[in-house]
């Protein structure tokens, strides 16, 4: 190819750039597994704020628990072996007026099923 | 999903996920820049733009949002390229890409325009072709070029100006007559 015109006019801005992306500019670079080699050398993801709550939330309850158990045995009662816990529960569960240990049971499930609801992908979301 | 709406993944859950995909849409400008900093040496503008993402990713959390995540991510890898080469204390690594077009275009065709626009391009200082080509390549404004390479407005519509009133003689035997 050759030069159109010697004593053509100057060039303007729009056509510098047209000639510049023609022939000097590099085609986008497909990207050959580079995206992996970035991710492969990213520090390790650090717990979400989410996984941190729950975290929280876990720990807070075994506290909780360890807590009670330990208030009843420096109170000096013993703890019931599981039978009759069981069947206390279950006797509980039975009479009318354990509603507020069925709401409180509820809410609890209710609170765990939030809580561990991201790990368990069979269960509905809302 | 947006690069914003990427970016907010990644700092609220820290997704490597979302990460991935502003790797993905970004890494062919930041290499294509690195390349044409470092000239025919792919090998190590790679380098620099892995630790360029790398960077960013420690990093996103000073993200503004005030320019774009490209041009930010531009501004990192400009950064690298220097400390590179301030390391390397080698000949001007930009200079070998121009050396690199131009034995390619020589055995094209000695009157190839791509072979004059080299010619043309070797007359120009690096940061004169480094405007032009984030002007031309990357399509970035004036402002956005200045958030890039530090450099005030003013030294970048200098550079870009200089450069044009370079190539536009040696080039103006390709211009159709009028």
């Amino acid at each position: 190819m050759e030069p159109t015109n010697l004593n053509s006019p100057l060039p303007d801005d729009e056509r510098l750039a047209a000639w510049y992306r023609a022939n000097v500019s590099d085609a986008a670079l497909p990207d050959e597994g580079f995206t992996h080699s970035v991710l492969v050398a990213l520090p390790p993801a650090r717990p979400s704020i989410a996984a941190r709550r729950r975290l929280f939330v876990l720990v807070g309850a075994l506290i909780g628990t360890a807590v009670a158990f330990v208030k009843d045995f420096a109170s000096g009662r013993t703890l019931p072996d599981f039978p009759e816990f069981a069947s206390n529960v279950s006797g509980a569960l039975a009479l009318p007026a354990s509603a507020v240990l069925l709401l409180a049971l509820g809410i609890s499930a209710l609170s765990l099923w939030y809580v561990i609801r991201p790990k368990l992908n069979f269960l509905p979301r809302f | 999903m947006t690069d914003p709406e990427l970016i907010a993944r990644v700092l609220v859950s820290d997704e490597h996920a979302a990460f991935g995909e502003l790797v993905r849409r970004h890494q062919s400008a930041v290499r294509r820049f690195l390349r044409h900093l470092a000239g025919g040496d792919h090998a190590l503008a790679d380098d620099l733009a892995q630790e360029t993402f790398v960077q960013a990713y420690r990093g996103l959390a000073q993200y503004m949002g005030s320019s774009g995540f490209q041009t930010w991510l531009l501004g990192i890898a400009h950064n690298h390229w220097r400390n590179a080469r301030r390391r390397q204390r080698t000949v001007p690594m930009e200079q070998a890409h121009l050396d690199a077009l131009e034995p390619e275009a020589a055995a094209a065709n000695l009157c190839d325009l791509k072979h004059d626009l080299a010619l043309a391009l070797r007359d120009l200082g690096p940061e004169e072709r480094t405007a032009l080509h984030l002007c031309y390549q990357q399509g970035l404004s004036h402002g956005e070029i200045a958030d890039v390479l530090h450099w005030p407005l003013g030294t970048v519509k200098t550079h870009l100006a200089r450069s044009k009133e370079k190539l536009r003689p040696l080039l103006a035997a390709w211009n159709p007559q009028t």
